[in-house]
């Protein structure tokens, strides 16, 4: 149906009328099926309301879109969309699994002054040549998230050492040429790897993918307008140290990811 | 309006009173145009139609349709529970990756120029089938999707006599995190031309077709995607080509969830 049909024309509701059972039901009947809009309320109906015309305003608090498999759909068209007014995002509820997210970055996009190769290493990761080498890798960020940690992954050549001085990692922001470090801990940010192992063959561990996760201050908040961010590596330097460590890649993990604003 | 008003007030309904025609036509007018919660319907009101208050459920299995899209207003904002994101149906994309020297693997610097030729990667030499790495930038990855076509791009840099013995190639593939294994997602040859001059093309735009062939799905949280590049080489070789972009087509987008 498209309405409800009028009981009478207006002109056939005369002076000298006579309402009947039926119409008296029809009355009811009708009312009965009418939504209540200062009680609320539920109604299932067996076709679709279609408010047409100059549409329907959701002023409550809350609006929820609930049930199995319900789902709000645009039309076909393409020319009917959901439009954000002022600066409104997708929100993402407390539960939603989209509010964290991890993002891998390949060392390979790593940029480097001197000491690395990576035709050794697998796939084409960086390798250092040269002990204590450095390189900077563009991290991959998710604006308006926190960032709680970055995994790297490594991996040692050759049985050898340990060495004085371990791998050493950070990350920071970069604006205007200045590099504000995201872990405040005496040491500009740098954090070595740790477990020192306790001997070469421990530090080598098979040549098997090594991991430290760099947990950041808290709070720190992505904001890609005002800043590029990376990752900073220094291989390993000082007595025993050896060339040839492959540093494969590194893991972002972000939280607090509120809602859907373009990345 | 934002109300009806009553056929008549509390206080004029006293004394078993009886209908006049007017009452009778006011309930009738007010149940033409009352919403049918029971029976559906369409209706076009001439002012919009506000629920505030405990707001509205829209529930059931069906779907509830936009046809005239949806508006927030300020303060108003749509929120997505659980595991729910946008859903779109039938959406697929092409995205066109510059191939610059930047995501070049560090070993391979010393083997292309990119300062030659701005939009690509130049083979200052021939490779004798030893490929350059280059990672795809993320930004070039639709997380969520499927790669459902590759090719790549490129351009002979100078005319040739004869068809190279081994034509231009390449493989797509993923590195899982850490020192993990490797999956081909795709790889193309440059179809065989007949001729030098055909190999050449006047030194225009030619397309390397890429076969889907493995793991397709894009998880930027899992893997990172590289493609290396096998320049011509053997007998009839020249350095010289610039290798300018890698098209990805993502079929299938199932929903809008953060790339």
């Amino acid at each position: 149906m498209t309405h409800n049909a009028r009981i009478r024309l207006d002109s056939a509701w005369t002076t000298s009328f006579v309402v009947t059972g039926t119409e008296w039901a029809a009355l009811d009947s009708r009312l009965t099926k009418a939504i209540n809009g200062d009680g609320g309320g539920s109604w299932t109906p067996t076709a679709h309301l279609a408010i047409g015309g100059a549409g329907m305003w959701l002023a409550g608090a809350t609006n929820t879109l609930g049930g199995t498999n319900s789902q709000i759909t645009t039309s076909v068209s393409g020319q009917k969309v959901i439009t954000h007014g002022d600066d409104d995002h997708l929100l993402l509820a407390g539960a939603h699994s989209g509010r964290s997210r991890v993002i891998t970055v390949c060392f390979d996009s790593g940029v480097a002054a001197t000491g690395w190769d990576d035709q050794l290493g697998p796939s084409g990761t960086p390798v250092a040549t040269v002990v204590g080498a450095t390189m900077f890798v563009p991290l991959r960020v998710h604006h308006g998230a926190t960032i709680a940690s970055v995994t790297f992954r490594f991996a040692v050549a050759s049985s050898h050492g340990p060495p004085f001085s371990l791998p050493q990692f950070r990350v920071f922001a970069l604006a205007r040429g200045v590099k504000t470090p995201l872990l405040t801990n005496g040491s500009s940010g740098y954090v070595p790897f740790t477990p020192t192992p306790g001997n070469g063959a421990g530090w080598f561990a098979g040549g098997a993918a090594q991991s430290l996760v760099y947990t950041l201050n808290a709070g720190v908040v992505i904001d890609t307008s005002r800043y590029t961010y990376w990752a900073e590596i220094i291989d390993e330097q000082g007595l025993s140290a050896a060339p040839g460590n492959i540093y494969l890649d590194a893991t972002c993990s972000f939280t607090g990811i509120a809602d859907l604003r373009p990345q | 309006m934002s109300h009806r008003d009553f056929v008549r007030r509390d206080g004029q309904w006293g004394g078993n009173p009886v209908p006049v025609p007017r009452d009778l036509q006011a309930f009738d007018a007010a149940q033409f145009a009352s919403l049918n919660g029971d029976d559906g319907g369409a209706w076009n009101p001439s002012s919009p139609i506000v629920v505030g208050g405990s707001g509205v459920i829209l529930s059931g299995g069906t779907p509830h349709l936009i046809t005239g899209g949806v508006s927030t207003r300020r303060g108003g904002r749509i929120e997505l529970h659980a595991s729910a994101w946008p859903v779109c149906t039938g959406h697929s994309r092409t995205l066109k990756a510059p191939i610059v020297g930047a995501h070049t693997a560090n070993g391979n610097v010393d083997q292309i120029d990119v300062s030659l030729d701005p939009v690509g990667t130049k083979f200052t030499t021939v490779h004798n089938s030893s490929p350059i790495q280059w990672t795809v930038p993320q930004r070039f990855l639709h997380h969520g999707t499927n790669i459902t076509g590759v090719s790549l791009k490129f351009r002979v840099g100078t005319p040739h006599s004869g068809v190279p013995a081994n034509l231009p190639s390449f493989t797509l593939y993923r590195g899982h995190q850490g020192r993990g294994t490797f999956d081909t997602i795709a790889s193309g040859t440059l179809a065989a031309p007949g001729s030098g001059t055909a190999y050449y093309a006047s030194g225009n735009a030619q397309t390397i077709a890429g076969s889907i062939s493995g793991s397709a799905d894009v998880d930027v949280g899992l893997y990172t995607y590289m493609l290396l590049i096998t320049d011509e080489f053997g007998t009839n070789s020249i350095a010289g080509n610039v290798y300018t972009s890698l098209n990805l087509v993502y079929g299938s987008i199932a929903d809008l969830r953060p790339e």
